[in-house]
């Protein structure tokens, strides 16, 4: 049993522009989690993988996907905070093609142990589905995608993990470019497999990621005890 | 990016569509425009083109807005000249503007919907 970790904030650009690189701020306590994610629309011309910058931070990948024109794109990185501090997170534009609209997004989680496993599924096999085992109990899970077929989704409907449809974060539509969503889970319950993403709208292409963000282990915080030798 | 070019009849929609939903999909806006004839998807700005309504009973509008949620939200966008325009979208709103309603708030075409963005502030 674990104490879920709290989300402190999610902060998203506009993902309607090719506008690079963009920023995106957050504030950060020592040891909060960050979880940065760029979307575009397809990967025309070859991917790129910058990392983020900001904070003097470092940022990790996690995770990419969709490389060329008939996918779309989606990187995750993760990033540990070491300082207390609000800062701008600048992120490039995830490709080399200069027309392509894209965004970025960020997630700040407090009371975690760190980021468990990562979903990631091979770009355009799934309907919005990204399927995989949790480390931990009482994590979060954070699901990302671009969808490149843009299909419509007014009437959308989330998958279910422990119980629960996550709440959403974003959804955008171009509907000549891709569809965005962005939603999280803030307890996924025992370790074990899970399922995160859209089961609706059906016809999507996706490029979609889930990452599980630890929660606190019960006196995980707590110091061993320090034993003393005995002095004659 | 789905088949077709910018001309929303080459995948078989009578208009593209732009939609944006935030605060779990409590407050959502849907944008129809058309195709200006001239714009491509390759261009810096994209595809272009007039808003439109739709057709048919209570379909004929150009913008939809929903506000289920207790806060006034505000949608941002910005104009191709930089003119940054606003929508104020108030608590337990559900409503509707013709094109012509949204061209007398500076939304004639797509490019005047540009850096879509939903938040509190103003």
């Amino acid at each position: 049993m674990a104490t879920p970790p709290t989300r402190v904030s999610y902060v998203a650009s506009v993902f309607d522009t090719t506008t690079t690189p963009k920023t995106v701020s957050v504030t950060v306590q020592t040891g909060d989690r960050v979880l940065v994610a760029s979307l575009a629309a397809n990967g025309t011309g070859g991917a790129t993988n910058t990392a983020p910058t900001g904070g003097g931070e470092t940022y990790t990948q996690l995770a990419t996907l969709g490389v060329d024109t008939n996918n779309s794109r989606n990187i995750a990185w993760s990033m540990t905070a070491t300082s207390a501090q609000t800062f701008n997170i600048s992120a490039v534009r995830p490709l080399v093609n200069t027309s392509t609209i894209w965004g970025v997004l960020a997630w700040v989680y407090r009371g975690s142990d760190g980021f468990g496993a990562v979903g990631a599924p091979a770009v355009g096999t799934t309907n919005g589905l990204a399927t995989f085992t949790t480390q931990a109990a009482n994590s979060a899970v954070l699901a990302f995608s671009a969808d490149w077929n843009a299909v419509d989704g007014t009437t959308r409907t989330r998958r279910t993990i422990n119980a629960s449809t996550g709440t959403e974060e974003t959804y955008y539509r171009n509907s000549v470019e891709y569809t965005v969503y962005t939603q999280r889970y803030d307890d996924a319950g025992a370790a074990g497999s899970v399922s995160a993403g859209y089961s609706a709208p059906t016809g999507q292409k996706s490029a979609i990621i889930a990452v599980e963000i630890k929660g606190a282990a019960a006196g995980a915080a707590a110091l061993p005890e320090l034993v003393m030798p005995q002095m004659r | 990016m789905p088949t077709g070019t910018c001309d929303p009849a080459t995948r078989g929609d009578p208009y593209n569509v732009l939609q944006l939903a935030v605060g779990n999909g409590d407050v959502f806006v849907t944008i129809r425009y058309g195709w200006d004839t001239v714009s491509q998807r390759t261009d810096p700005d994209g595809c272009d083109g007039p808003l439109v309504n739709g057709t048919g009973s209570g379909n004929g509008w150009a913008v939809s807005y929903v506000n289920a949620g207790q806060s006034t939200y505000y949608m941002h966008t910005v104009k191709k000249n930089g003119q940054p325009l606003t929508l104020t979208i108030p608590p337990g709103s559900n409503g509707t503007l013709t094109k012509q309603q949204a061209a007398a708030g500076g939304y004639v075409n797509a490019s005047d919907c540009k850096s879509l963005a939903l938040t509190t502030e103003p």
